[in-house]
């Protein structure tokens, strides 16, 4: 699963979804172009905004070891469901200011580095319909709609 | 540990207990109260990893100076900044009414413990890349110029017209000990050229620095009382400002409670645009004893209504009176009920807080040199209940703390929490 999740934040095209909640338990979802596995597995991202509701949901998440919802949509249609908790934000040092400084030259106006987010993944689920169809067919076969299982012949279909 | 220290976790709630007892407060939050308490002694192995280079040791102010290969203030993994005494292995070091926390080095990491037990993985603050370069007159940099992981502090007078007269500093201040013990390496006020040719370098790395601060004992004198000391203010201002292009940038000043005529001069002719001049105790009776001088010379109701005239003029949120958070329990005068001491203290931070002006708390830890180097500083629980009082202060007015907060201080526990909320939203 990590290579699949590797393969799919490499794909320059996925589109990565972070959602958080914060004190008040209000959800919250942005996109995160800059997500990437570090070295240790674990996703970081950039968050630019001082003020932004996503960087006070991850400190609040990190404070209290609250979990964070990631969904990666790949170009080709796979998609991961991704569960982890805030564990660092660097707001300063060598990494931060070199980021800052690739953040400057391509975004270059207001653009600004808050802090580099590390999430460490806790768990990795395949998240396409067929892939989650098929996981609720094992785990519970029992649920849905009956007719898919009914024998056509019999029912003089 | 020395002797004396070893009753203390015994009648007061450690830790573990006063993070559970505030599910409201940032355990991030109340491991750095605690460690800005007790302070923190390296293993020689920690020490032996430290790479000047890289972790910040250097440090020339009103408060400290350090030359040696021990840093003055680390990070958290939540950002956090603990800026703290921190001190070298040595059976003969001073003695404090509780031991300090262990920094020790392990799997490559420096780590932060208590009683043999390691609690959080810590970084150093980063060296800025000015530190070791040299002004136009030849003077090492780091010498006229501090960097936080986040600030450029810039110390103007090292010391304190109080501590001339007669003695009258405050009694927990190291301000006149550290200019006496370092008087033939520096001048009372550093060369402005000098912190101007490092402030220059300083704007030369990108992505360092969120704020300007400046800060300087209180100067006296003048053609009105504290002119000379706006007038130095000023000019630092004017110096640093000509290299922005906004006439307005981040900066901040903690200095004397002046006038409604000397603050209006700070805030039109300069960047500046947060304003701190510290009660330290928010007590009138507490402060006049703690704080000889400023109780003299301007008198605990005048230097609140200076603080209120400084809101009105910088805004709401921009005026802020540090606390020394914990010096109220000195004795013999002190309070001696915790529960007493918070009720007043935050009846006091509320009636600031509608007028304005919010509380910086800053930790009371003893040190050598000081008047209050045998007090015993408060307990964490309520040191802890404090900070949590004062942020629900500041939701409740709508105090936020852009120009004090956990980038552009990094030593208030109560404004290190505003990050979790100030930018409005849900
Ligand atoms: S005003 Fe008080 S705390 Fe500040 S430098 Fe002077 S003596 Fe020290």
């Amino acid at each position: 699963m990590k290579e699949k999740l590797r393969a799919l934040l490499e794909d320059p095209r996925c589109v990565k979804a972070l959602a958080t909640v914060g004190e008040a338990g209000a959800p919250h979802v942005v996109y995160k172009d800059s997500m990437r596995l570090d070295a240790d597995g674990n996703l970081e991202f950039y968050e630019m905004v001082e003020t932004s509701q996503t960087g006070r949901n991850l400190v609040h998440c990190l404070w209290y070891g609250k979990e964070v919802a990631v969904n990666l949509l790949g170009s080709g249609g796979e998609s991961l469901q991704i569960k982890g908790v805030p564990v660092r934000a660097v707001v300063c040092g060598d990494a931060f200011e070199a980021a800052y400084v690739k953040l400057r030259e391509r975004y270059g106006g207001d653009a600004d580095l808050s802090a580099i987010w590390t999430v460490e993944v806790r768990e990795v689920r395949g998240n396409g319909l067929a892939h989650r169809l098929a996981r609720q067919r094992e785990r519970f076969p029992l649920i849905g709609h009956i007719d898919r299982f009914v024998d056509r012949e019999r029912i003089g279909e | 540990m020395a002797q004396g220290q070893s009753d203390w976790r015994a009648w007061e709630p450690g830790l573990a207990e006063v993070v559970k007892r505030h599910p409201k407060v940032s355990p991030f939050v109340i491991l750095k109260t605690d460690v800005q308490r007790r302070g923190a002694v390296l293993t020689e192995r920690a020490r032996r990893a430290i790479r000047p280079e890289k972790d910040s040791t250097l440090y020339r102010g009103i408060n400290l100076e350090s030359n040696a290969d021990i840093p003055w203030g680390f990070l958290l993994r939540d950002g956090t900044s603990v800026l703290c005494t921190i001190e070298a292995e040595d059976p003969d070091r001073f003695e404090r009414t509780r031991e300090p926390y262990t920094i020790d080095y392990v799997d490559g990491k420096h780590v932060l413990a208590d009683e043999g037990k390691a609690l959080e993985a810590i970084t150093w603050i980063p060296t800025p890349a000015y530190t070791w370069k040299k002004t136009r007159k030849g003077t090492p940099m780091w010498q006229v110029l501090i960097a936080r992981p986040q600030r450029m502090d810039i110390n103007l007078y090292q010391t304190c017209d109080f501590w001339k007269d007669g003695g009258m500093g405050c009694r927990f201040c190291v301000a006149g000990a550290t200019m006496k013990a370092t008087k033939h390496d520096k001048a009372e006020i550093p060369d402005l050229d000098d912190i101007e040719d490092a402030v220059r370098e300083a704007l030369k790395q990108p992505g360092r620095y969120r704020s300007v601060f400046l800060c300087s004992g209180t100067i006296l004198t003048g053609a009105e009382p504290q002119d000379d000391e706006v007038n130095l203010y000023i000019e630092m201002l004017q110096r640093v400002g000509k290299y922005f292009t906004e006439r307005k940038v981040m900066s901040q000043i903690v200095a004397t409670a002046f006038t409604e005529k000397q603050l209006r001069r700070l805030h039109d002719e300069t960047m500046l645009c947060g304003y701190t001049a510290d009660l330290e105790v928010l007590d009138e009776e507490l402060f006049s004893w703690i704080c000889p001088g400023k109780a003299k010379h301007i008198g605990y109701r005048e230097w609140r209504e200076r603080l209120y005239r400084a809101a009105d003029i910088f805004g709401p949120g921009r005026v802020s009176s540090g606390v020394v958070s914990g010096v109220e329990m000195a004795q013999p005068h002190g309070f001696s009920d915790e529960d007493e001491a918070l009720r007043v203290y935050l009846a006091e931070a509320e009636n600031l807080a509608r007028h304005g002006v919010s509380i910086s708390q800053q930790i009371f830890h003893v040190e050598p040199g000081s008047v209050f180097f045998r007090q015993r500083t408060a307990t964490l629980e309520y040191l802890t209940a404090f900070a949590e009082g004062l942020d629900a202060l500041s939701r409740k007015y709508g105090l936020t703390c852009h120009c004090d907060d956990y980038l552009t201080c990094g030593n208030h526990p109560n404004t290190d929490m505003a990050r979790a909320w100030q930018g409005g939203g849900r």
